[in-house]
């Protein structure tokens, strides 16, 4: 480049003012740019985790002899009881439902007056579940005494 | 000489020669049945063989608890008892690497049982940690069961007596196992360990298993099995990951930093372990109690 050092100085001053409003306006764009990124990167922790949702689901236990105790576990907790059933009971409860189904753990006690199923001298317990969007699964189970059967409802291929 | 004396000399006499002749078919019968000596490359299944023969059996158990049994290497010192063994036990199904050794140590071949690999029930997955799979258990017992009541026919009723107690609290660990299971969310049911010894147990229980390793373990995985792992945890939510008894948890430390999975309680991988995780089912239940605890 020729000319004198101050010449270049003066042109060099020039284009830059020429071009400032061309630097403010990219500036601008790339900071809102910015704050739009940021925004929707808080948002997903106000949704609630899926599993944690509660649905209101129908039991209802069917029994072919006396039962003197019946109660159900969900997690751990109990989440029905009964101190002597016979014939048929039901009841709604509130689920944590996640897609995955639940677990229920039944616990029976069998009155000693039993009415004997055909065939195997054992008596038989029918549990029938409406799960969220009001499907029903069903579930049975034989035995004397006292039992405990882990039953799963719900879930992905079922 | 007192009067009464000829009568005390052949009581005494006559009572010689009964006891004697009630003494002496037991002393014939106690000869007849020498315990069955038992060689056990299995910390599983020492307890087997005790459990199922009781004083019909003498057992020496070749690896210890808290063992790694991948790593193991029998001693010139183990190959001289299983050379006077009337029945050998190992784990099998590629458990250990010195089997083809045992059988040139071993006389006669048949008295090798190689149970991993006769289980019917194991057929399933390739996994060798078979007797994290309650059903493979109650099938080993029927199987030391039968090769002891086929070195000792006479004491067979005792055997299969003490299989079927034995089997019976199989039955009720896996009734409270899957009650114990049932506090976890379905959807919380994943879970990482070290290496791929756990998938029979996930299986029977409605688990999904994380393996940072293969089959054996022992190695340093790589910064990018690290990294797979973490994004499957953070795909899945894992909440817990597990360090094993044998094994060093500083990977699983940084991977719990990095991901956000919180280190459970340690597992018993390989075999049994010491104090609480002594017996077959003392290490089953604290297993069960670490993954429970930490992931519901
Ligand atoms: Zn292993």
């Amino acid at each position: 480049m020729r000319g004198s050092p101050l010449l270049r100085a003066l042109v060099c001053f020039c284009l830059l003012l020429g071009l400032w409003p061309v630097v403010r306006k990219v500036t601008a764009q790339g900071e809102g740019a910015a704050e739009s990124v940021r925004g929707p990167v808080t948002e997903p922790q106000n949704t609630p985790p899926a599993g944690n949702v509660r649905v209101r689901c129908r039991l209802e236990l069917t029994v072919t002899g006396v039962c003197r105790g019946f109660e159900v576990l969900h997690l751990g907790s109990q989440i029905l009881q009964a101190d002597r059933v016979e014939g048929r009971l039901e009841r709604e409860l509130d689920l944590e439902f996640p897609e995955e189904g639940v677990d229920l753990v039944v616990g029976w006690e069998w009155a000693g007056n039993k009415e004997e199923a055909p065939g195997s001298g054992e008596n038989a317990a029918r549990i029938r579940l409406w799960t969220p969007g009001d499907r029903m699964e069903e579930r049975t189970v034989w035995g004397t005494g006292k039992m405990e059967e882990v039953l799963s409802f719900g879930g992905k291929g079922k | 000489m007192p009067a009464w004396f000829p009568i005390r000399f052949f009581f005494l006499l006559s009572c010689f020669v009964f006891l004697a002749g009630v003494g002496a078919p037991k002393l014939c019968a106690a000869e007849r049945v020498q315990p069955v000596r038992v060689s056990s490359f299995s910390t599983i299944l020492t307890e087997l063989a005790r459990e199922v023969g009781g004083d019909q059996v003498r057992v020496t158990g070749h690896v210890r608890p808290d063992t790694d049994p991948h790593d193991y290497e029998p001693t010139p010192g183990d190959l001289k008892v299983v050379g006077t063994a009337d029945l050998v036990l190992v784990s099998a199904r590629n458990l250990e690497g010195y089997v083809g050794r045992l059988e040139r140590g071993v006389v006669d071949k048949r008295v090798l049982l190689a149970v991993g690999d006769r289980l019917k029930a194991a057929r399933a997955l390739d996994d060798p940690h078979w007797w994290h799979s309650i059903e493979c258990m109650k099938e080993a017992a029927a199987l030391v069961r039968d090769a002891l009541a086929a070195l000792r026919p006479e004491a067979r009723p005792g055997f299969e007596q003490r299989a079927a107690a034995y089997r019976e609290r199989l039955q009720s660990l896996q009734r409270w196992a899957r009650t114990e299971v049932a506090k976890i969310p379905k959807d919380r049911r994943a879970f990482v360990t070290a290496h791929d010894a756990f998938g029979w147990l996930a299986r029977e229980n409605g688990l999904e298993l994380i393996a940072l390793e293969g089959f054996s373990g022992g190695g340093q995985p790589s910064s990018k099995k690290i990294a797979e792992i973490i994004g499957r945890i953070r795909q899945k939510k894992v909440r817990a990951i597990f360090p094993e008894s044998l094994d060093n948890p500083k990977v699983l430390e940084q991977i719990s930093r990095e991901s956000g999975a919180r280190v459970g309680g340690v597992l018993y991988a390989d075999g049994l372990g010491t104090g609480s995780a002594a017996t077959y089912e003392g290490m089953y239940r604290e297993n069960v109690k670490a993954l429970v605890e930490a992931l519901k």
